[in-house]
């Protein structure tokens, strides 16, 4: 198992790649519990105003509006207390990277004609550079990058349980709701328990098992958690009848709006209205 | 007898129909008693409080609560389930079952509305059950976050919330550190103090002198093999060590082997 489990292995990798993304999302929470400016508004607020904060993204057509906003978030960032350098690593990896390389072909005369301003040669290839494309893939890369700080910065500040409740001001149904709070708080339980059987595995077997008997190791704890979990379906199911559940849940609102949300409201507001304005006015 | 709340009369159960759980179980719990059910793993405890909490049904026998017959039938009555719902609590042995919201505030509160409790009267009443827990620092967290007797502490506090009459227990203090076991044998002693019927399985038996005045014994054939005042069954070893409430103990003092059967009634310093 071990041997199927090691770093070169594709079962072992992805067992220690899932568990390794949850315990990120553990420490993320972390930052939502700290007291600062993002972590102390109303979620609703706050996601309502991120959902137009990006909307403005969207709708931005020039780079300095769009680098306007992505320096308004990175400045929410750093008054939210979040590590500069650590939001920056997350925010880079992946999406924008990729979108940069998607943003690369953009660059050239053959799919944005126009003025050029530099070419070269590359494997026998004319490659030229035009402006309408270099400006077109900045403004793909910012509006990318703006867009997925913002979402990451909102995953980031707010709780994730409380990021499920406002789903219910989008009038999502609270049966539906509950079912995702309660999945999102037995993944914990089950990444847990992968964990440890995944240790006492280890401890077992040792490193000189060969790799399909490790696979086949992993496919019988598939099926044994897979097992583990309908027993668990039917326990909190009994557990919930005897605390009055009737099959209508009935969820706490906690929300509470103050002073300091509605002026966030207004300033996003005022934010998205000037973007209209120098984009579209 | 005026005060009865739960009657068995030749109650049995099996899983699946195959796998006997309870065999032929008589009972009489009257409001305010303190009841301890004794029994080695797999006698039929844990089957036996959610019988009592009309979470599962006898295939023979009967079940009574407040005067009516459990089955399902009644419990799909809105009216009858809303009263024995909020009337009856049980805290599964295991904590992961029982905390199923994301943070505990919300595990706490779910008993509460979904009883449709006046918001203010919830609202006093979890801060008073938050305080005498002492859990308040716990609300905003997860339950994955917590330690195992923390787990417990909030368990028992989503079942307080509601402020039923009778309390189940399933092994509230199982792999508990002496301090918090203590202070969760403080909080059933307090609940039967203020009139709650409070009824706990167990086999600590350190624990049953306090939290009860009346035990039952059930044996390995899922039968109750004898009840009556705690001190009564405690003292009776023959009976402790027939049913694996009691172990042969063997220890050394001063070069001389001791080998006797021991109960776990007393810890020792």
């Amino acid at each position: 198992m071990a041997s199927a489990l090691n770093k070169h292995n594709f079962i072992g990798c992805s067992i220690r790649g899932t568990l390794s993304f949850f315990r990120e999302s553990i420490l993320s929470e972390e930052h939502a519990s700290y007291r600062a400016f993002l972590q102390s508004l109303d979620p609703r607020a706050k996601t309502a105003t991120f959902l137009l904060l990006c909307l403005a993204v969207l709708m931005a057509r020039n780079i300095y509006s769009l680098l306007f906003l992505y320096a308004f978030c990175l400045l929410l960032v750093c008054i939210s207390k979040i590590n500069l350098g650590f939001f920056l690593i997350r925010t880079w990896i992946f999406i924008p990277l990729f979108s940069l390389f998607i943003a690369i072909p953009a660059l050239f005369s053959f799919i944005s004609p126009g003025e050029a301003l530099c070419g070269f040669k590359f494997l026998g290839f004319d490659l030229v550079i035009t402006r309408p494309g270099l400006s077109g893939a900045l403004l793909f890369v910012a509006r990318v990058i703006t867009s997925v700080s913002l979402i990451i910065l909102l995953g980031l500040t707010t709780r994730h349980f409380a990021l499920l409740k406002v789903l219910r001001i989008f009038k999502v149904p609270q049966v539906f709701v509950m079912v995702l709070g309660m999945s999102y708080r037995y993944i914990y339980l089950f990444v847990e328990i992968v964990q440890d059987t995944y240790q006492g595995i280890r401890s077992r077997v040792g490193e000189a098992v060969h790799y399909r008997k490790g696979q086949s190791i992993v496919a019988w704890n598939i099926a044994t958690l897979w097992q583990r979990s309908f027993k668990l379906n039917e326990d909190v199911y009994s557990a919930m009848l005897s605390r009055g559940y009737t099959g209508e849940p009935v969820l706490a609102d906690e929300f509470k709006t103050s002073f300091k949300d509605w002026a966030w409201v207004c300033l996003v507001a005022v934010i998205f209205g000037l973007a209209l304005y120098f984009n579209h006015g | 007898m005026d005060d009865l709340i739960f009657s068995l009369r030749a109650v049995n159960f099996s899983y699946l129909k195959k796998y006997p759980a309870l065999c032929g179980i008589d009972m009489d719990i009257a409001r305010g008693q303190k009841i301890a059910i004794l029994g080695a793993n797999g006698s039929g405890k844990s089957t036996l409080l959610q019988l009592l909490d009309g979470l599962i049904f006898p295939d023979s026998g009967s079940v009574e609560a407040f005067g009516r017959r459990l089955d399902e039938a009644v419990l799909n009555e809105a009216d009858f389930s809303g009263r024995f719902r909020s009337k009856v609590g049980l805290v599964f042995q295991n904590p992961d079952i029982q905390l199923f919201c994301p943070t505990v505030k919300e595990d706490i509160l779910f008993g509460p509305l979904q009883l449709g409790l006046d918001k203010a009267k919830m609202k006093k009443r979890v801060e008073e059950i938050i305080a005498s827990l002492r859990i308040s620092e716990l609300l905003e967290r997860a339950p994955h976050q917590l330690s195992v007797g923390e787990k417990r502490k909030v368990c028992i506090a989503t079942v307080l919330a509601i402020d039923p009459d009778v309390l189940l227990l399933d092994e509230p203090t199982a792999g508990l550190d002496p301090q918090t076991s203590r202070h969760i044998m403080d909080i059933i002693i307090e609940a039967n103090a203020k009139g709650k019927t409070v009824i706990t399985a167990t086999h600590d038996l350190h624990i049953v002198e306090e939290i009860a005045d009346q035990a039952y014994i059930f044996s390995h054939e899922k039968k109750i093999a004898r009840s009556g005042p705690v001190e009564e069954l405690l003292n009776d070893k023959e009976l402790l060590q027939a049913n694996n409430l009691m172990h042969i103990h063997k220890h050394r003092h001063k070069d001389v082997e001791h080998i006797h059967p021991h109960q776990h009634i007393e810890h020792h310093i």
